[in-house]
């Protein structure tokens, strides 16, 4: 169960204050695929980052699986998205001086073995492509090593900006379909996007409208 | 993947920015050890110039007619021999390299001429230093140029200089000062041909306090003459005593000056290598946080990098600032150079440019790990 409670993000930028999030609740049960979508500035990446324990709110608690995330030592909480949580980003942010297999790799614990990326990038129809560079690659392709990267660790939870917003419809509904696919296999999804496929995927679908959670979509 | 893995692959891709941080602490450390070694063979080499303009300070007796001591060159009046060992026994003291001298006009052939008679050289306790002075040895003279003209006595030879008989054990080119007129004996032979026993008329001595005029050196060493030998007087021959001084101040200056230059201008260059590698690297360094990475792992990625450059800067700088100071140092100082390395300047640099790469990149990497992950990972960038 991941939940949100009365949270809370402003920014400060000279004397002028931005309400990224303004007393937002929200609850996911396990196991469900949940879209947002939302009008840009509405406070979604920050909603996300929060609720994968990168971003502290400035009021309001985030509790994953139990733990209040803001309240562990950050040592714990580094844990927690080592081992729990899987991130992936609009614009990938691969590390461009390691291989794709290194990639993945990074997302795993020193004892995984290098035939657990093989098997994750071959299902990720990256097979073959595991000593190329994120360079040499499409976007699409980087996305799925981003992918990859996010659940070679087998996350509970996988938080996902915008995944597909960089990417053709072939490319982004094979991304869909990786994140369906662990969705399948009973992972817990949050995922920022507004292409229809995702709808047709989600459980639920929200929306953002100025840091505050809208009536559900569908 | 490991920090160290990380880091040899980071350095290997982005390759120009680890070449300018290798190339500027490889510059620095090389800089370092040529101006180091070089320093020390000019100062050395200084040191030689500067002992070879002679012995500064003349401690004669306090009874001298200073008129007459100006035109004639020495003191008429003598001090006892004894004095001078006096004032070598001193612990402290500020007087350097201390001989005894007797002299005296005698006529030869018609003509002038200043016997001298040269004790060995002393020093006072714990200041035991290479002698300036070539010693005489008893029975023997030394020539200066004039002297050696009209007596035409060449090296071996025998001389009568009243009525005794010396071996000439060197005759010496033109000085172009009175030594030229001067002919060296060995103190007690002097004595004896001076009838003046156990007297000398003057010490030579350096100061080693090398004081800069405008700080006013006289008056210590006089009040430190007049308790030891109240008896005597100093004068000190202002143009050496101010040249050796001025010139040992400029090269600690000038090293104290350039040294820490070369140091500063290192370390800031490689903290701006360092803040824009991590400028560079805003994506990954969000992409490491959402995976997990402590901040101290993320820090160890730009700490460790520049331990690594230090490291390998460090060595390449020692080796090509090496072979500067040893093929080229004989060149300027053909004297003098020692043409070997300080054992220091090889360990120093291996330990000190790499803990002074990680201070450098300190700040960088702390600005990695505080940024604002949402500043890099908003994704709409
Ligand atoms: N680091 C920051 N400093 C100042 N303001 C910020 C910062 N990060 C976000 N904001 C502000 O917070 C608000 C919400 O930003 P956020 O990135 O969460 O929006 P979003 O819904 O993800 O937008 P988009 O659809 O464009 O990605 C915006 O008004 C943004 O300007
Ligand atoms: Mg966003």
């Amino acid at each position: 169960m991941i939940r949100a409670t009365e949270l809370v993000k402003t920014w400060r930028t000279g004397n002028r204050e931005v309400r990224a999030l303004d007393g937002l609740d929200l609850e996911v049960t396990p196991g469900e695929f949940l879209c947002l979508h939302g009008p840009s500035g509405s406070g979604k990446t920050t909603l996300l980052l929060a609720l994968g324990g990168m971003q502290r709110p400035t009021s309001g608690t985030v509790t994953v699986g139990g733990d209040d995330v803001y309240g562990l030592s950050p040592a714990d909480r580094c844990r927690l998205r080592a081992e729990r949580i899987g991130f992936v980003f609009q614009l990938f942010h691969l590390v461009p001086y390691l291989s794709v297999v290194e990639n993945v790799l990074l997302g795993a614990s020193a004892a995984t073995p290098v035939e657990d990326a093989d098997s994750l990038l071959e299902r990720l129809g990256l097979s073959g492509r595991g000593h190329h560079r994120p360079a040499e690659l499409s976007a699409g392709e980087r996305q799925r090593v981003a992918i990859g990267r996010a659940l070679i660790k087998r996350p509970s939870l996988l938080l996902a900006d915008e995944p597909t917003g960089n990417l053709d419809p072939a490319h982004a509904t094979a991304v869909l379909d990786h994140l369906k696919a662990f969705h399948d296999e009973g992972g817990t999804v949050v995922l920022v996007s507004h292409s229809r496929g995702a709808d047709r995927l989600a459980d639920r679908v929200v929306s953002l409208s100025a840091g505050r959670l809208m009536e559900a979509v569908s | 993947m490991t920090v160290k893995q990380m880091i040899l692959r980071e350095i290997r891709h982005r390759r120009v920015n680890a070449a300018l941080a290798f190339g500027g602490i490889a510059a620095a450390v090389g800089l370092f050890v040529v101006l180091y070694s070089e320093g020390r063979d000019v100062q050395r080499e200084t040191r030689r110039i500067t002992r070879d303009m002679g012995f500064n300070l003349r401690i004669i007796p306090a009874s001298t007619d200073m008129v007459r001591f100006w035109i004639d060159g020495y003191s008429q009046d003598t001090l006892p021999e004894d004095s001078v060992h006096a004032l070598a026994r001193t612990k402290g003291l500020s007087y350097n390299h201390l001989i005894a001298q007797l002299i005296g006009a005698i006529k030869l052939d018609g003509h002038t001429f200043l016997l001298t008679g040269i004790s060995d050289e002393l020093s006072p306790p714990g200041k035991k230093k290479p002698p300036m002075q070539r010693v005489v040895p008893p029975g023997s003279l030394t020539l200066g140029f004039e002297a050696a003209r009209h007596l035409g006595a060449g090296k071996g030879e025998t001389v009568v200089i009243l009525g005794r008989r010396f071996t000439v054990a060197e005759t010496l080119g033109e000085a172009g000062t009175a030594d030229d007129v001067r002919i060296w004996g060995a103190l007690e032979d002097v004595q004896a041909l001076l009838d003046l026993k156990g007297r000398i008329s003057e010490i030579k001595a350096i100061d080693c306090l090398c004081t800069l005029p405008e700080n006013d050196p006289l008056t210590p060493l006089r009040a430190q003459l007049a308790e030891l030998l109240p008896e005597a007087r100093l004068v000190q021959q202002r143009l050496i005593a101010d040249a050796r001084a001025r010139q040992r101040t400029l090269m600690r200056d000038q090293q104290a000056f350039l040294l820490p230059v070369v140091i500063i201008a290192c370390a800031v260059w490689i903290a701006v290598l360092a803040t824009l590698n991590v400028r560079q690297r805003h994506e990954e360094i969000g992409a490491l946080r959402a995976l997990g990475w402590a901040s101290s792992r993320i820090a160890g990625l730009f700490l460790g990098k520049a331990v690594v450059l230090g490291t390998l800067g460090a060595a390449v700088g020692v080796a090509a600032g090496a072979g500067v100071a040893i093929w080229m140092g004989p060149d300027i100082f053909p004297s003098k150079a020692t043409g070997r390395i300080d054992p220091v300047l090889v360990g120093g640099p291996l330990i000190l440019a790499p803990l002074l790469a990680a201070a450098a990149s300190l700040v960088p990497a702390m600005l990695a790990v505080t940024q604002d992950p949402a500043v890099t990972l908003r994704g709409d960038a």
